[in-house]
């Protein structure tokens, strides 16, 4: 710990300069290699980052809701900040996935918003994240506000498989299911190498954002630590 | 056309205004931390 | 003291309260008149619609009447700090959770009932046709909604914007609830075949049981000092 602390600045350029290289990569790749998609053209590129962000919130969802686990057993502080970060960047990147989705559905469905399964869930699990900050914007007793959110944090991650069966059982949905694995001949092998190199960029950048942002609940933390102390003093 | 070009400005809007403002926020609590700090050696 | 013995000295504890007071029960009560009174004025009321809506409409009474009963279940506690006397005393603190859960099952679905009852006068559809089924599905939908509501009850009771937190935190969370018992109760009323409805039910049962788990788990650690 000590060690990350020390070198953090110099970790913290690397990151940056490895997902402005990617970054520029995906750029590259996106719009000058990969193929123009046949049936829905060129909005399809929305694709190559909506994916990625979908996969990459759900990831931060799920370390928020370990976080909020381990924060109700060990009782730690520093596990609600972590929680809290995985929130807050989870609630960003579904904002971001579910923008680029619509500017995707306008042009090829003709419609922003339709009430299909998949838009559903992240439009619920959405919800759920933004009423946990709600929730934390209630200012009481910090060891209260984190043992709140946290519950929050845990039922809201448990909804979601709960969430996707019912709604998928309420409505049969047009959102195009795409199956890398069973189904290789389908996807272009450059639209492929696009989406990893896409992946690669979207996972870095999340790294390094809620890197800083737990440094920065770190921060908050400490500072009011400090203040108790001097008042105690 | 508009459709994807608008999708990757705002995803990189709000990455970038992201990173700016949480930069942002931790320069002033280390500051803050800093000031309670040096405080507190006067105080002593 | 036992855990089932400790459920239901608090169950009997409050029932007593609502029984000296009533305040719930009237609330639930003419909260529901009014609401079907809305409903009257805000939807076109020909016999067709009703029987296609009835549900929908059914559910959102429900869920309304729900977070009114809610509110109210941690508050009388808070008033001259009962609940720290709660958890001082010698009980299972999981106990406490079960016991007003149990309460608040039985206070929402007397209201239900009463719901239901002023519908079948008011708009002339019976919607209790198939009896046990569309019980069956009343008594899981709510069981799912309290249990959610209840916990969530415990946290916003704590808070300064504790009407408005509730329901807001709430209704996210149980949309699965939301969703499953409006189709069961409406594939009821249209007469559609059990075979396709049982998906329904087993999300509700599915619902209730996960979240009875992660409540119980939860709620210990949510109490403690």
């Amino acid at each position: 710990m000590r060690f990350i602390e020390k070198y953090l600045s110099t970790i913290t350029l690397v990151m940056t300069a490895i997902a402005i290289i990617l970054v520029t990569a995906s750029i590259y790749l996106i719009f000058m290699v990969a193929p123009l998609e046949k049936v829905m053209g060129f909005p399809q590129k929305i694709f190559y980052y909506h994916v990625p962000i979908a996969i990459t919130c759900y990831l931060s969802l799920f370390i928020c809701f370990v976080a909020s686990c381990m924060f109700l057993w060990k009782g730690n502080l520093k596990w609600d900040g972590v929680a809290a970060s995985g929130a807050e960047i989870g609630v960003i990147l579904a904002t971001l996935m579910l923008i680029s989705g619509m500017l995707w559905g306008k042009p090829v469905w003709g419609t922003y918003w339709t009430w299909d399964p998949r838009l559903t869930t992240s439009f619920i699990l959405w919800l759920i994240f933004l009423s946990y900050f709600i929730l934390r914007s209630q200012p009481n007793n910090e060891v209260l506000r984190a043992k709140y959110s946290a519950v929050i944090g845990i039922i809201g991650f448990v909804d979601v498989p709960l969430v996707h069966w019912s709604v998928k059982l309420w409505s049969r949905g047009i959102h195009p299911v795409i199956d890398i694995d069973r189904d290789s001949t389908g996807i272009h092998p450059e639209m492929l190498t696009a989406l990893k190199v896409s992946f690669a960029a979207i996972l870095v950048i999340f790294i390094l954002i809620f890197s800083i942002r737990v440094r920065y609940s770190f921060l908050k933390s400490e500072l009011q630590n400090g203040i108790e102390h001097s008042q105690v003093e | 056309m508009n459709y994807a070009i608008a999708a990757y400005v705002i995803i990189w809007a709000v990455f970038f205004g992201y990173i700016v403002l949480i930069n942002h926020k931790i320069s002033k609590l280390e500051q803050k931390i800093f000031q309670s700090k040096s405080n507190g050696h006067q105080c002593e | 003291m036992g855990f089932w013995s400790s459920v239901f000295t608090i169950v009997k504890k409050d029932l007593v309260l609502e029984l000296q007071g009533k305040e719930i029960v009237t609330t639930n009560c003419f909260f529901a008149l009014l609401v079907l009174v809305v409903f009257n004025f805000a939807f076109d009321m020909s016999a067709l619609e009703i029987k296609k809506s009835a549900a929908g409409l059914l559910w959102i009474a429900f869920f309304f009447a729900g977070s009114l009963t809610m509110n109210q279940s941690f508050l009388h506690e808070k008033e001259n700090d009962c609940l720290s006397a709660l958890m001082l005393a010698p009980l299972d603190r999981s106990s406490i959770y079960v016991g007003k859960m149990i309460v608040n099952l039985i206070l929402m679905m007397l209201a239900e009932l009463m719901i239901i009852t002023i519908f079948i006068f008011l708009f002339n559809v019976n919607v209790m046709e198939r009896f046990f089924w569309q019980l069956a599905s009343l008594l899981f939908g709510t069981t799912g909604f309290i249990i959610v509501g209840t916990l969530i009850a415990a946290i916003s009771v704590n808070l300064r914007a504790k009407e408005i937190l509730g329901p807001l935190l709430m209704f996210p969370v149980v949309v699965p609830v939301v969703i499953a018992a409006v189709s069961f109760s409406d594939g009821l009323i249209n007469g559609e075949s059990m075979e396709g409805l049982y998906a329904w039910l087993k999300i509700l049962i599915a619902f209730d049981i996960i979240y009875l788990v992660v409540s119980l788990l939860v709620f210990e650690k949510l109490v403690e000092e």
